[in-house]
């Protein structure tokens, strides 16, 4: 974890809250972006960012660098807060995001991102949340291993795999356009 | 092949090299493809929106703290020992702290928001009595309407204030042989970047909000300390300035100015070495002719070292960053004009206000800004110190990009004079802008007194010009257009822009006057 970050996040649990806008303006593009790819409205994403930020705000104390990186504890208040989401208004135990909804689950999305994601969007659904988080991570978010291996807690080594096993799940139901397809929109 | 497309491809070749086998067709669909790419944009209403709610919140969770104190005796880590005045604050500082918790100047990083339009008119009072219009046509009226007679007057002034002696082709009867002439040089701006919206109709203009209960605070204290007069005769006094000296080598001294809440260091010249200054000559009496040592250039720390010292200086001594962006090295025009290796690299802190970096008129990035000694490695100078609090009100906006561009085209908020016959025109291309922060004085004339405001600019980035100019090479990259709708309706200039002069050598037969030449 960089020395700066941890050293804000000492002054946060010192009582120095205000510190606390420095971690929101290094994560706020990061959480959206990784909110929205799992939820597709833009309205739901901004809802459920504000959610994320709220928590960890009030739970910074028990946040322990020893255990892990920040960036490791946010994205995981970030994919609960999803869960969470969803589960509250479906009664599906298994949802992580709107990728796992049925197809006849009626879900509002933003046009932009239903007419781009259309054709790609079966394929994604069956990779398992893991993978999809690595992917999206990776090409959507355009993270290297490096940072994405904070974020799941897994080593970088770990983190490649997950993504190569993503990509040969993807390669053996997907045409090669749809393939690139996906990578372009991604990167 | 771009580079992204390769990038896309070598990712692909490291999951499978099989693809290497249909790369022709991989290329078109790839390229094709990014063109279709779709942008996420995070909406900045919303981050900023979030980030008010969030401080908030963190006052809710826990209770504001005095960070004013803190911010001072991080300061205090200067070691203050010698000097009375320097006792002195020792003696006040803890004496207020336990009397005054609640009085504070902050100097960590806040916004708060204000009603729409708090800040008045945001034209200096002066231009508003000025009957010059900023105009988007051809050029102001005014300007249009100069004389030659005019030109020459400020050629004259110019070559006058230049110091270069020179003898204007518009003056007459030259005394010497002349060695320069002027030239009248204009920069035609084309914009060839791609197009651009600003969705925001209103957008905060940005003020920084000084407190003054401390200074009034520290006089009460320090009425009590100090009896060379009776303090409690004076009325409503202030405290407005403290120095604090560390009297010891490589010693720094610290001044806080109470008033506008600002505050530098700068080290402490008798206590540090000064053996790169030698007479160049022996004395005669008292006069030396002294020369500056030129300074080594393998003493010249790297980029990164530069960055490495100025951050260890803010660490040591504990000044809080919340309201700057990264570091880096400030551009030096005389190590790449002059070949000079200065004895000072300077390194800026971008102050950084709701998430929009600050650039000044001319489009360089400005904050905190710290002098680095490349022969002792360490920190001569940190000025541009302020506490971070801010006002923020939201302003009308042009949202007509074609009036942004036409005024980017006049060189924005430099705004270049059009000369009608000039010697050299200069073609600069600017590329697509993007949405900034630049500081603007706001000069009101009643009470003769300037505030700074933090204004939202477009940053148009200089993409092209030619190799032999000069002026932009150095020190203006960016031009800056105010989005503003006050600052470009009422655009208001006292003068109108100096045509821009330089002075190019000739020899006496191309020097035509239209006087008889000078007889030798």
């Amino acid at each position: 974890m960089p020395e700066n970050e941890l050293k804000i996040i000492k002054g946060c649990q010192n009582g120095n809250l205000e510190k606390f806008r420095l971690l929101y303006d290094a994560y706020i593009q990061k959480i959206y972006r990784f909110i929205y790819f799992k939820t597709h409205n833009k309205e739901v994403a901004e809802d459920l960012t504000s959610v994320t930020f709220i928590k960890a705000l009030e739970k910074i104390n028990k946040f322990d660098p020893d255990k892990g990186s920040f960036a490791n504890w946010i994205y995981q208040i970030a994919r609960n807060t999803i869960i969470d989401h969803y589960r509250a208004s479906k009664s599906h135990l298994d949802i992580e995001d709107a990728w796992d909804l049925n197809d006849d689950t009626d879900i509002e999305r933003d046009v932009d991102f239903k007419d781009k994601i259309k054709e790609v969007e079966q394929y994604l659904k069956r990779l398992k949340p893991e993978q999809r988080d690595v992917v999206i991570m990776r090409v959507w978010q355009d993270m290297p291993y490096s940072e994405i291996a904070k974020i799941t807690g897994k080593s970088e080594a770990n983190s490649r795999m997950i993504f190569s096993r993503a990509v040969s799940t993807l390669k053996k139901d997907m045409p090669i356009s749809l393939l690139l397809y996906l990578f372009l929109i991604m990167k | 092949m771009e580079n992204k497309t390769k990038q896309i491809l070598e990712d692909l070749y490291m999951i499978d090299k099989k693809f290497k086998d249909q790369e022709d067709d991989l290329i078109k669909i790839i390229n094709k493809l990014i063109e279709t790419k779709p942008e996420i944009k995070v909406d900045e209403k919303f981050i900023n929106e979030l980030r008010r709610q969030l401080l908030t919140r963190a006052r809710l969770v826990y209770p504001e703290t005095s960070v004013f104190w803190a911010s001072i005796t991080n300061l205090n880590k200067l070691s203050y020992i010698a000097g009375g005045l320097a006792v002195l604050i020792l003696i006040i500082l803890p004496l207020t702290f336990n009397l005054i918790s609640p009085a504070s100047i902050s100097f960590e990083y806040e916004v708060t928001s204000v009603e729409d339009g708090a800040f008045g008119v945001l034209t200096s009072s002066e231009e508003n009595s000025s009957e010059f219009t900023y105009s988007v046509g051809s050029g102001s009226v005014l300007a249009d309407n100069l004389t030659q007679e005019a030109v020459s007057e400020i050629s004259r002034a110019v070559s006058s204030a230049s110091g270069v002696g020179a003898t204007s082709a518009l003056m007459p009867t030259p005394l010497y042989e002349p060695e320069y002439r002027p030239t009248y040089i204009n920069y035609d701006f084309v914009y060839e970047g791609e197009e651009f919206s600003l969705e925001e109709s209103k957008l905060p203009v940005y003020k920084r909000k000084i407190e003054f209960s401390v200074s009034g605070t520290l006089a009460r204290e320090l009425s009590k300390i100090v009896n060379i007069l009776d303090f409690s005769k004076l009325q409503n006094v202030v405290i407005t300035e403290l120095t604090a000296v560390e009297n010891k080598d490589f010693g720094y001294i610290v001044r806080m100015n109470l008033e506008d809440n600002t505050f530098n260091i700068q080290k402490n010249w008798q206590r540090w070495p000064n053996d790169y200054i030698k007479p160049l000559a022996p004395c005669y009496g008292d006069v030396c002719i002294m020369e500056q040592a030129q300074v080594d250039p393998k003493d010249l720390p790297s980029e990164s070292e530069t960055i490495t010292i100025a951050n260890q200086f803010i660490n040591k001594y504990s000044i809080d960053l919340s309201a700057y962006d990264e570091p880096e090295l400030s551009e030096n025009p005389e190590m790449e004009l002059l070949r000079y290796i200065p004895q000072y690299v300077s390194v800026v802190y971008p102050l950084k206000i709701e998430n929009k970096l600050v650039y000044d008129s001319i489009g360089n990035k400005t904050g905190l800004t710290m002098m680095i000694d490349v022969k002792e490695k360490k920190i001569s100078s940190l000025s541009n110190g302020i506490s971070a609090l801010f006002e923020s009100s939201n302003y009308e906006t042009e949202q007509d990009t074609k009036t942004i561009i036409e005024i980017a085209k006049k060189g924005g908020q430099t705004y270049f004079y059009q000369h009608p016959n000039p010697t050299k025109t200069y073609v600069i291309k600017l590329g697509t802008p993007e949405l900034i922060l630049t500081e603007y004085w706001k000069y009101d004339s009643n009470n003769q007194t300037s505030e700074k405001l933090f204004i939202p600019a477009y940053k148009f980035p200089v993409t092209g010009m030619p190799e032999e100019i000069d002026y932009y090479s150095n020190s203006n990259r960016n031009i800056i257009v105010p989005v503003i709708k006050d600052l470009l309706i009422n655009k208001n200039e006292d003068d109108p822009p100096n045509p821009y002069i330089g002075f190019e050598r000739i020899d006496s037969e191309s020097y035509d006057i239209g006087l008889p030449a000078i007889a030798e």
